[in-house]
């Protein structure tokens, strides 16, 4: 039994197949005693495939709690030393007691969690065919169904998160101050060029990594990866062959703001199959994304009448999701997207056989239902940085 | 959950779980004995699974992204004009923001909540469509009876009617002025009002 990343799969051994036959069979007690064998071997592979699947739930950090516990993150901890005014170094005579930071453990967030169950009826005639491909197909099933939810769910979180940060930590100072938002826009709108990528790594450079009178020495404060539509992936393949200067030289000359990226750059990503990262940022295609697809639509709603700032840096707009379209820079060596998940009885996912009356001898079925109980957070909105094209 | 404060079915019950809808969340909050029925808007079954709204879940803070989870699938308490087809069933969980200690439930263990007969407001509550439960009288209008005629009330929030079938007349239950029809008929009362927390009855539902 092995499992590749988008489908759940067996191996066809002669156990495999005389384990699967064993399940068609129209003794109950037998065909239960090997579905719930299956149950248990299966929930590991299942949440691996569930883990691994997804674009967007992915980028979530996955927390457990135990069932039976509040489904809660102490947020207390998880703040960043960097934060103006939390840490201070100081220096004493030897006696007397020491200073510390304390952890109030105020601030506990409330993440409420949902369960996502689904359940599938097979056909014992398939199974005692010993069919493993027919188990697997209905696996996948159980799979699929619980990603299609997990990934609707985070992104709603990711794309109201994007819009709703504030660099300074005030909710309501965008009004005047566009530049207090952690999104931007292109230089030339419907294009995405190099001068786009540089425009989020120095936003985001100017969001998080600066404190008063410091500047980060130990971990990665970067974009460390991109989300953005097949359109946009389109756009950083198209930067082998269109000019990506967008400025003229001093000297105005033909063709001065006509000039290609440098041959190796082009020819790195002529020869890159799918151009994985660019400036060591990981991209990402999403299908979802772009002008017209479901998440530029949440992302427009939850953005409102928050105006970003303009093409080129100059004024500000509000998203228009008929004409634009959003690419998301995320920080995931930073603390922010969790996925906080219960921990029962079978693990993280249960997959349970199915005893009632639904699949009783004379149906001549079996069922499976499974699933997981989880929730979706941003605890730092400030971990991203996104721009309009 | 406290019987006396929380709940208005009893414990006598006896029904199949197939017979039990797992689709819609209630609008709003209400005790549990209530009839429902579909709210129209939003009954895509694609929808089912749930989604989030965007008000959050308890305190919030800026740059935290912490929002509460609802099923868009809703039913309402039922109501004048209903009819025993737009009806669902009887609700069989609490769908409230606070237990009977005046803690909130989201802040509380998922299935610690469900285990006390509660569902946080937003979540799919389990409605029963046929069976026998036992009422309290708050959810009743008029004095149960055996036999009598158990009627969508058109004093609304969900309540059921208890109408003497004798007085019917061309299918038309007549009582407190009100004529019943038929299509609102949603099942049968089985006993008296029991003496005991304030009254109480045994229904049978058949939707």
């Amino acid at each position: 039994m092995n499992k590749r990343k988008f489908k759940v799969e067996f191996k066809r051994t002669p156990e495999q197949i005389a384990l699967v036959k064993q399940m068609g069979s129209k003794n109950k007690l037998q065909s239960m005693a090997a579905a719930e064998a299956l149950a248990a071997v299966m929930t590991r592979p299942i949440l691996q495939v569930i883990e691994q699947a997804p674009v967007i739930s992915n980028m979530f950090t996955t927390q457990t709690f135990d069932e039976g516990t509040p489904a809660t993150i102490p947020l207390d901890p998880y703040f960043d030393v960097r934060n103006r005014n939390f840490i201070n170094v100081w220096q004493q005579s030897q006696p007397g007691g020491t200073a510390m930071n304390f952890v109030q453990g105020a601030t506990d967030l409330v993440v409420q969690t949902y369960p996502i169950y689904s359940e599938i009826a097979m056909n014992k005639n398939q199974l005692r065919a010993g069919r493993l491909d027919y188990l697997a197909a209905n696996m996948t099933r159980i799979v699929q169904e619980v990603l299609l939810v997990q990934e609707t769910n985070s992104a709603f979180v990711l794309f109201n998160s994007l819009p709703n940060a504030r660099i300074d930590g005030n909710f309501a100072n965008v009004s005047t101050n566009p530049n207090n938002l952690t999104v931007a826009r292109s230089n030339t709108a419907g294009v995405f060029q190099i001068d786009d990528l540089n425009t989020i790594q120095i936003g985001y450079d100017r969001t998080t990594a600066s404190w008063v009178g410091g500047t980060p020495v130990n971990d990665r404060r970067s974009i460390t990866d991109l989300l953005g539509s097949p359109e946009w992936m389109g756009q950083i393949r198209a930067m082998a062959y269109q000019p990506q200067n967008t400025r003229n030289g001093a000297t105005v000359t033909q063709g001065a703001s006509s000039i290609a990226a440098p041959e190796s750059f082009r020819e790195a990503i002529f020869n890159a199959a799918s151009i994985p990262t660019i400036f060591d940022i990981n991209l990402h295609k999403v299908y979802e994304m772009g002008v017209g697809r479901p998440y530029n639509t949440v992302f427009a709603t939850a953005a409102g009448t928050t105006a970003f700032v303009g093409n080129n840096g100059v004024g500000s707009a509000t998203f228009n999701s008929a004409s634009e379209q959003i690419v998301v820079g995320l920080n995931s060596d930073m603390f922010d997207l969790v996925r906080l998940r219960m921990n029962g009885e079978n693990g993280e996912f249960a997959l349970v056989a199915d005893d009632s009356q639904n699949f009783n001898i004379r149906s001549d079925k079996l069922g499976f239902f499974g699933g997981l109980q989880e929730g979706y957070v941003s605890v730092e909105g400030r971990a991203k940085y996104g721009l309009v094209f | 959950m406290s019987y006396l404060t929380d709940n208005n079915t009893m414990p006598f019950r006896q029904y199949a779980e197939a017979e039990v809808l797992n689709f819609f969340a209630l609008q709003g909050t209400g005790l549990n004995g209530q009839l429902v029925s579909i709210l129209t808007g939003s009954q895509d079954p694609a929808l089912s699974a749930g989604q989030y709204l965007t008000t959050a879940v308890a305190a919030s803070y800026t740059n935290v992204w912490s929002t509460r989870y609802n099923n868009p699938r809703r039913v309402r308490p039922s109501q004048a004009g209903d009819t025993r087809y737009n009806a669902v069933g009887i609700t069989l969980h609490t769908t409230a923001v606070y237990d009977e200690n005046g803690n909130i439930l989201a802040n509380q263990p998922y299935d610690r909540t469900l285990e006390r007969g509660f569902v946080q407001t937003g979540f799919t509550v389990p409605i029963l469509a046929r069976g026998i439960v036992t009422l309290k009288n708050q959810c009743v209008i008029g004095t149960p009876f055996p036999g009598y005629a158990a009627v969508i009330s058109t004093g609304g929030n969900g309540l059921i009617e208890a109408i003497n079938p004798a007085g019917a007349v061309q299918g038309q239950l007549l009582t407190g002025g009100y004529t019943y029809s038929g299509n609102q008929v949603i099942g049968k009362f089985l006993s008296y009002s029991g003496s005991a927390f304030g009254g109480y009855s045994q229904l049978k539902l058949e939707l």
